[in-house]
């Protein structure tokens, strides 16, 4: 049967007679029951592959047999920080475990929970160890130490102390394990150097990428602090002439901005302490809202693709302690809006938070519930599921190709739903790109790769959901708790009044903690469908290889570009196909491949370009929210693409930037506005700040370049991310004159909070300290968008800065003696500049000219603050789309042309993100989202095994997000261009810095070797393979 | 990972049992059979059990035998016991004299919380790192019919002594103490094993990286103490902390006269087994360590060896070794 027949009787889900006999030979080899042709379909090759062991066998393939199932107990006495505590504990049980659910010391985090991270770090008679991986009984007659234990009443530990003092965390989730590894350095090394210091806090993993702060912190508690090399910050900035005409100070006429705050982070203390409570961490306290939830676990498909059976949980029904089970059978059916850029659709969600077809590898199929943890594990793996695989999938260009309609109706994934293949995502025309070409002295075409990356945030999603009557109430790590409130409220058919969302800290998000579509994994609506059917509250956290694969992922992109310019190195046209693997289901692939191409289209002056971006359905991880969210991909694509540009025109790289560069009041086309003029933007200096850190005068052609080890210089520069859509802003001063700040978004860890509310300060004249700032639930705070997209500090912090001109005028009025309440809840807001076209995510149109009015529960809660005497400022901003930041950065490389590894000498990242509201807070972006770029460049990639779909490599040992000893020299320089839009001029930074490693590092490889490095990461194999295929080994 | 692994990340209940000798251990393992596992400083095993790759229904921990825990430094040799810790070593002063090689291997493993924890003894008897093995992929290894890595990704896998399986010796410390002539105590059916036999390829046995049958106890090592011998560790991965050997080279000889004698070039993480690279050695064997002798060693390092479709660039790596570790040692 060829080719093209096997695959539509593939869509049809008819067998093939001709695979039986082999299929019949396999089982019989590997002792299989059930789910036999399938298996053999999977595997279109022609050699010997092997199939997957039957998950459902009884005698997994390795060691030892299973037998009954019970718990053996001991009673163990464990000295923690100096108490001595009696417990009955399994023998099974981890330290860590006991540590945290049977003492309640939630200080000491749980991550990974297999030794790769270092979150759980204890010390155990005075040495680090990682706490899930001691048997609680390894603990007896040892002296424990936790991060409860380092303060003794209010006073804290001198590592304590530098971390608050330095801002050592980020989002904080790292921090108790990176402190007690740095107090046991400490106690053995007094004077440690700073390479003492990384060595003790290598076995510490920060995805913030907070090892600049860290380390300046524990060298500051060892009295042997000195500004450090790696994070020096050059004190001239370039400014811009300011065009705002902001009133900032009561009493003052002038149009001063106050110079970036240098005040602690907000929560520094709770993280320092170990006092922080993240959802995982709720239940354990008495204290506590709940107590004790029950555990819930997923059942997830094995096979990338596949139909399902019957589910049947009757030998899990037998486990003492087992509450029962929901499947995709029992979850309600919804209608949901699906984004698209116009017009109203109403297309259902391609994904629900359980399904009826399995479409990747970790899709969510069933759950249950059990009283604890070694109940639901028992249990989960003894639900018998009857998958029925398929053949998968997994490559996009294969299946944008044949227009594979085996995951879906339709290969691409549009904003509509799934559409044919020969229909784009998104697509963006300017002018005549072949009249463009024609007028062009040279055409340079290229293919560019970018792999799948994992968020893998130090705290993976933990929730616990809470049904009592018609509510819900979800203690949550999430960036966007009123959008999770929208989106969980319609996944569980409820109303939106009804759905309480509890967010206070987020170990760690990047995208990956942002429920604002139906089209994201909804965890949490599972739980919440246990609790409904248990009556108690449930709580369900990820496992490692949960958050690295069945979670949401980064967009891998094939772009293929084409740029023609003329000989005096200006662009007359580009074109640029993309194909992304969106994986089984569409989740942020239409978004991301759109803001993919605004970031291929808006750095240059391009006359005639045509982007075309398709998203499609392959049989691999979902590609949601992640950092960047296409730009990443799409800069370096780009950046490298404009080098090898500049290289054919023998034109130095950082002048061929120059010549082509957007500038102030140039037209842009966005995804809510075709040709908006940009605001102020510092490009121009961003460039030469930058080139002058890195000493771009050494510049040398690659043609010069000798020997068995070469060093080479390179560029990358763009347009940048700063915001979408609105936020509302609500302060407000109570009865007794104390003012308070409730503030919408979520605590990532990017010390956004920190920002909003110095920028509240600022406005009211008062020091930052006598502000009551809260944040993170939907029922006491001001209304905002959505945690991400670099917004925070833009978006949600104009409108706060509003609310506080707002206010302000309140109590002016008052001192007048106007003290009637206020009736008019009408927000603050400056027409010119802060009502703008915004995409209704419900809808998928775009409003154009948007009511600046609250949202009801924005509006509900200042009804209430007035109504109990209270005084209320309200403030609303749509994100302005002529607002854009902009950087650029430099690498300098070694490149060992023998073995293909690349060093990175130094980066160098120059962003304009408009006015520095907060010092510390916008270097810690700079240096994090750096170095989780770095890892994106040169070590990480989730590899998918071709024949069946299956995650290769979900472990941290071979996904590698680099330690504190793998991190290059790092240069941040903040350049400040303000716009009249932003809160005294301020822009977005937090996704930024993702773009700063991968294109300089690539350009920087050519100037040292000749050889075009056009995928990522830069892992010695790929290296030393294209130098090979280049004939350049030495 | 198949259906439940995903879900999975705790070790099904077992009991645990304490034995304070040796006896005791052998005892109750012969009593328990594959019924049992063996726990030293569980940075192996314990991966397993929470993967439920293995379901044990008793673990014998071995920390609580005093009589495993020993340095002893003899004129002759230097006995290390198996339940030492690599962190133990790491700060062991007088070792870092007599056996720096050693000590720079420990260092070097992966972090400074799995050294305080992991043991000499396991960082030896180690299972694969294969992604595929350690994988729901039924592979040899696995007591299945394919090497998924041959065709498949295989950057991290053998460029020698690779047979049906490729999967490398994940340990740092395994190919020092072999180039250091180190014999491995045994307690049960015998008692003493040039260490470096204590390997075994895939080519004999596909599903163990290791001959210690099932009664047998890895006591420790003991190492011949040899005048004028100089030692040398270097590992290469691409992060500085966490990671196994993408490729390693333990380099040791005695220095007589300005030449080398009795020389071993052991390179690991790049065979199943640590892999001795005689015509290296024969390169400098009875030669003084000059840039041309050093050079031919690099060279005859790769000579023979059988790269995958995404592993050539190891054949780079272990050159770049052989020639590193001799300099640093011809200085």
């Amino acid at each position: 049967m060829d080719e093209k027949n096997q695959l539509d009787n593939q869509a049809k889900n008819i067998p093939q007679e001709s695979d039986t006999a082999d299929i019949t030979r396999r089982s019989f080899l590997r002792g299989a029951t059930g789910a036999t042709l399938g298996v053999a379909a999977l595997f279109a090759v022609g050699y010997e592959v092997s199939t997957l062991s039957d998950p459902q066998s009884p005698t997994w393939p390795r060691k030892t047999a299973r037998g009954p199932y019970e718990s053996h107990y001991a009673e163990i006495t464990l000295n923690i920080n100096g108490i001595g505590h009696q417990l009955k504990v399994p023998h099974h049980r981890s330290l860590l475990t006991v540590l945290r659910e049977d003492l309640g010391l939630t200080g000491t985090k749980k991550s990974c929970n297999l030794g790769q991270c270092g979150a759980c770090t204890v010390l155990m008679d005075g040495l680090s160890v990682y706490s899930c991986f001691v048997l609680a009984a390894d603990g007896i007659g040892k002296k424990i130490e936790t991060i409860e234990g380092l303060s003794s009443g209010i006073a804290l530990h001198p590592v304590q102390q530098a971390f608050i003092k330095h801002m050592g965390s980020q989002c904080g989730h790292c921090t108790p394990g990176m402190i007690m590894s740095a107090v046991g350095l400490l106690r053995h090394n007094s004077e440690p150097g700073e390479d003492d210091v990384r060595m003790a806090l290598s076995g510490n993993l920060c995805r913030c990428g907070n090892y600049p702060n860290e380390v300046n912190a524990v060298l500051d508690a060892a009295g042997a602090f000195r500004p450090s090399v790696r994070t020096k910050v050059h004190d001239e900035f370039d400014r811009a002439p300011l065009i705002t005409a902001v009133d900032v100070f009561p009493d003052s006429s002038s149009a001063a901005l106050p110079p970036p705050s240098n005040v602690p982070a907000l929560d520094a203390r709770e993280k320092a302490t170990g006092a922080a409570r993240y959802s995982g961490d709720i239940g354990w306290h008495s204290d506590d809202p709940v107590h004790r939830p029950l555990i819930a676990k997923v059942i997830r498909s094995p096979y990338a693709l596949a139909t399902i059976g019957d589910i049947d949980d009757s030998e899990a029904r037998k486990l003492p302690g087992y509450r029962g089970m929901v499947t995709f059978r029992d979850i309600p059916q919804f209608q949901a809006e699906v984004i698209k850029p116009s017009g109203r659709s109403s297309v259902k969600s391609d994904r629900l938070f359980l399904n009826s077809v399995a479409r990747y590898v970790g899709d969510a199929i069933a759950a249950i519930a059990a009283d604890d943890l070694d109940t639901a594990l028992e249990a989960v793996q003894r639900v018998r599921v009857d998958f029925r695989p398929q053949r998968a999938f997994p490559d996009a260009e294969f299946n944008l190709a044949h227009d594979i309609r085996a995951i879906h109706p339709g290969s691409v994934a549009g904003f509509g739903g799934p559409q044919p293949a020969n229909r784009p995502t998104i697509e963006y025309k300017r002018g005549d790109v072949d009249l463009g070409f024609k007028q062009a002295d040279l055409i340079i075409e290229g293919r560019y790769e970018t792999p799948i990356q994992c968020h893998v945030p130090i705290e993976p999603h933990a929730v616990v959901a809470h049904v009592e009557g018609d509510r819900v109430t979800f203690w949550d790590s999430q960036q966007s708790v009123f959008a999770a409130q929208d989106v969980l409220a319609t996944a569980l058919g409820i109303p939106r009044e009804n759905v309480r969302v509890i967010s206070r800290y987020v170990g760690g998000g990047f995208g990956s903690k942002c429920t604002d579509t139906l089209g994201k994994t909804c965890y949490q609506a599972i739980a919440a469908m246990l609790s409904q059917k248990t009556g108690r509250p449930v709580r369900l956290e990820y496992t490692l290889k949960e958050l690295m694969f069945a979670e949401d992922t980064r967009n891998p992109f094939v772009f293929y570009m084409k740029t023609g310019v003329k000989g005096d190195g200006t662009i007359t046209a580009l074109e640029c196909k993309a194909i992304q693997r969106t994986g089984g289901y569409a989740s942020s692939g239409p978004a991301v491949v759109s803001v993919a191409g605004e970031g291929i289209i808006n750095t240059y002056r391009v006359p005639n370009y045509w982007y075309h971006g398709y998203s499609v359905y392959t049989s691999s991880p979902v590609g949601g929210e992640f950092r960047g969210f296409g730009h990443p991909q799409a800069v370096f694509a780009r950046e490298v693409h404009m080098d090898e540009v500049a290289a054919a025109l023998g034109m130095d790289p950082v002048d061929f930037r120059r010549r082509n560069s957007l500038h102030t009041g140039d037209s842009i086309e966005t995804s809510v506005e075709p040709d908006v003029r940009l605001m102020n933007i510092a490009a121009e200096q961003c460039l030469v700040a930058g080139a002058k850190a890195i000493g771009w005068s050494r510049w040398e052609p690659h043609t010069v370049k000798s020997g068995r080890i070469r060093r080479g210089l390179g560029v990358r520069f763009s347009q940048e991310h700063t915001g979408r859509n609105a936020s509302n802003g609500l302060v407000w001063m109570d009865r007794d004159g104390k003012l308070h700040v409730p503030i919408g978004s979520g605590n990532l860890g990017t010390n956004s909070h920190t920002g909003i509310a110095v920028i509240v300060a600022n406005v009211l004249g008062v020091p930052v300290e006598q502000l009551n700032v809260y944040w993170g639930d939907t029922e006491t705070c001001a209304w905002d968008f959505v945690s991400d997209a670099s917004r925070a500090i833009h978006c949600h912090g104009k409108a706060m800065h509003n609310a506080a001109i707002d206010l302000r005028g309140q109590l002016h009025a008052r001192k007048r003696g106007i003290t009637a309440p206020r009736t008019d809840f009408t927000p603050h807001f400056y027409p010119k500049t802060d009502i703008n076209p915004y995409v209704d995510e419900t809808t998928g149109r775009i409003i154009p000219n948007p009511d600046p009015k609250l949202s009801p529960g924005t509006e509900a809660l200042a009804r209430k603050i007035v109504a109990d005497g209270g005084t209320v400022g309200l403030g609303f901003y749509v994100w302005n789309p002529a607002v854009e930041a902009w950087g650029a950065s430099f690498a300098e490389v070694e490149v060992d042309m023998e073995t293909g590894q690349v060093t990175v000498l130094k980066l160098v990242a120059a962003h304009d993100c408009g006015k520095v509201i907060h010092r510390p807070g916008a270097e810690a972006q700079v240096h994090g989202g750096t170095i989780m770029g770095f890892g994106y460049a040169m070590t990480e990639e989730l590899l998918i095994d071709p024949h069946n779909g299956i995650p290769m490599n979900p472990s941290l040992y071979e996904y590698r997000p680099p330690s504190a000893l793998d991190i290059p020299p790092l240069v941040p320089i903040l350049v400040e261009a303000a716009v009249e839009a932003g809160p005294f001029g301020a822009k977005g930074l937090g996704e930024n810095p993702m773009f700063n490693a991968a294109a300089a590092i690539a350009n920087a490889i050519f100037n040292a070797t000749g050889v075009r490095m056009r995928e990522i990461p830069f892992t010695w194999r790929r290296v030393y393979d294209d130098l090979k295929h280049a004939g350049k080994l030495a | 990972m198949s259906l439940w692994q995903i879900s999975v990340d705790e070790p099904r209940p077992f009991e645990l049992l304490q034995p304070t000798s040796v006896n005791e251990a052998l005892e109750l393992g012969a009593r328990h059979g594959s019924e049992a596992a063996f726990l030293a400083g569980g940075c192996d095993l314990l991966d397993h059990l929470k993967h439920q790759t293995m379901t044990p229904h008793y673990v014998i921990n071995l920390k609580g035998i005093a009589e495993l825990r020993y340095t002893s430094i003899a004129k002759e040799k230097i006995d290390l016991g198996a339940l030492i810790t690599l962190g133990e070593i790491e700060r062991n002063r007088e070792l870092a004299q007599l056996l720096p090689g050693l000590v720079e291997a420990a260092r070097r493993v992966a972090t400074p919380q799995i050294r305080n924890l992991g043991t000499l003894g396991g960082n030896l008897l180690q299972d694969s790192r294969c992604g595929y093995y350690r994988g729901p992929w039924y592979c040899y290894r696995a007591g299945g019919i394919t090497c998924d890595a041959h065709h498949g990704i295989n950057a991290e896998h053998a460029i020698f002594g690779g047979d049906r399986c490729y999967t490398v010796s994940p340990s740092d410390l395994a190919p020092l103490l072999v180039a250091l002539d180190a014999t491995a105590r045994i307690a049960g059916d015998r008692n003493e094993v040039p260490l470096t036999d204590l390997f075994v390829g895939p080519d004999e046995n596909i599903l163990a990286m290791h001959r210690l049958k099932p009664g047998e106890l890895l006591l420790g090592v003991s190492v011949p103490r040899r005048a004028n011998q100089r030692s040398r560790f270097i590992k290469y991965a691409m992060r500085q902390s966490w990671d196994f050997a993408l490729a390693s080279v333990s380099v040791v000889f005695n220095a007589e006269a300005g030449r080398c004698r009795d020389c071993r070039i052991v390179l690991g993480g790049i065979a199943p087994t640590p892999w001795r690279s005689f015509t290296a050695e024969q390169e400098i064997e009875g030669k003084p360590l000059v840039a041309t002798n050093i050079d031919s060693a690099a060279r005859a390092a790769i000579a023979g060896a059988r790269p995958l479709k995404h592993n050539e660039y190891k054949l780079g790596l272990v050159k770049k070794l052989v020639r590193t570790a001799l300099g640093e040692l011809s200085a």
